[in-house]
């Protein structure tokens, strides 16, 4: 057992092992309270900054207290503070570059050269003709048809998937809405390019039908 | 080992020690590689078109669990530093041996998780839920792993007769911060991709 002489020309933290049990059950409190926060059923906006403010907590005092930053010299502090401002900053741009950009040009001239660009602003009579998927139209083609050249070079001939998932009834699990969305507006971060320029509404829906419930 | 042993510390012109200072810019370093991470799975959060989507597959009690397993471990690892610094040298290989346990714990969970959600149907290339999910939480279990070699190197070398030497309070420190960091970046990855609703 060596009680040495460094305790005093050292400079530790002054926090006791009473004390750094006591921060470790605090931690453990808060875990908990987000755990119930995140059952609780509150609205999503105070159930998010809720939590968003107790993991902020957390990670405060694991830095400030379980890694001494407080008791440390301030350059460790600056440095460490700029790389998670770095960290901010980038996490901000990626999102608002990504998240609020419904029309991506890069997907739209990467996938959609395969639509023909005349015919834009003609008026789109083709609906009501069929509730049924059968007879269904899109731009005066049959769905199906549609689908085989224009989406297909994607989603595979027999809707098995390759660069784009799989639309099969199967797998399709999500709402209408949701599909209507995804052709009309596309997937920003993915190949697929926003319809909405060159089809109407009912020609969107008579696609989420089709690929919805019709077998390939 | 007797008194004297802080001979050796070194001097810089900054004042602090040059291998704690680089522990801490390689943590700022990772802030930006984790902020990626996070950031890629929030760009692609609710963009997946088949599933299984976040809410069929993820698992919060059994997280959580995983997630108390961290945590304390960040606690035995303080106290393992604490051991370091007042030469307590049994509580500091008790200490670092209840860390690796915990660190090997997390990661079994995480093992469990992984394999889990691959029986299920997800995997890196089902969806963009699958590919954000396995990357940012597959890094970080990398880190776990990095970690729990990091201080089991620790705990051999406290185990040679010269123990860790004069220098013993800085590689424990040293590795201390390390893994308190492993632990925040998981805080950060449980509040966002667990208990954030999908």
């Amino acid at each position: 057992m060596e009680h040495e002489a460094l305790a005093h020309h050292e400079e530790h933290p002054p926090t006791t092992i009473r004390q750094y049990v006591l921060i470790g059950v605090i931690l453990a409190v808060i875990t908990l309270i987000e755990l119930w926060l995140s059952y609780s059923g509150l609205p999503d906006g105070v159930m998010i900054a809720g939590l968003l403010g107790f993991s902020a907590i957390k990670f405060i005092i694991v830095v400030a207290l379980f890694m001494h930053l407080r008791f440390d010299s301030q350059l460790f502090t600056r440095l460490f503070v700029f790389g998670l401002a770095l960290a901010a900053v980038l996490l901000i741009s990626l999102i608002s570059l990504f998240a609020f950009d419904h029309r991506d040009s890069r997907t739209v001239t990467a996938a959609a050269p395969t639509t023909p660009p005349a015919a834009h602003g003609e008026a789109p009579a083709t609906g009501g003709e069929g509730e049924d998927t059968e007879g269904a139209t899109v731009r005066d083609q049959p769905v199906a048809e549609f689908f085989a050249a224009n989406c297909a070079a994607c989603h595979g001939q027999n809707r098995e998937g390759v660069v784009g998932p799989a639309l099969t009834p199967a797998r399709l699990t999500q709402p209408d809405e949701f599909y209507f969305e995804t052709i009309r507006d596309g997937r920003s971060g993915t190949a697929m390019p926003p319809w909405g320029g060159q089809l109407d509404e009912q020609d969107i829906n008579a696609l989420v039908t089709f690929i919805k419930t019709v077998e390939p | 080992m007797a008194a004297g042993t802080h001979e050796v510390e070194h001097h810089t012109s900054l004042g602090v020690d040059n291998r704690k200072l680089l522990m801490w810019i390689f943590l700022a370093s990772e802030c930006l590689f984790f902020g990626t991470l996070i950031s890629t799975y929030l760009i692609f959060k609710g963009q997946s078109l088949v599933g299984p989507f976040p809410e069929d597959v993820l698992d919060i009690p059994l997280t959580s669990l995983s997630t108390f397993v961290l945590l304390m471990s960040s606690l035995t690892m303080v106290l393992a530093v604490y051991g370091a610094q007042h030469g307590r040298l049994g509580m500091m290989k008790a200490m670092l041996l209840a860390t690796i346990l915990l660190g090997l714990v997390f990661l079994g969970f995480q093992v469990y998780e992984f394999r889990h959600f691959g029986h299920l149907g997800l995997n890196l290339t089902t969806n963009q839920f699958g590919a954000s999910f396995f990357v940012a939480t597959g890094f970080h279990g990398l880190h776990v792993g990095v970690g729990v070699l990091y201080l089991i190197s620790l705990l051999f070398g406290s185990m040679r007769r010269n123990g860790l030497g004069s220098e013993r309070a800085l590689w424990v420190d040293t590795a201390g911060l390390y893994w308190h960091f492993v632990d925040i970046v998981w805080i950060v990855i449980f509040t966002v991709v667990y208990l954030i609703p999908h």
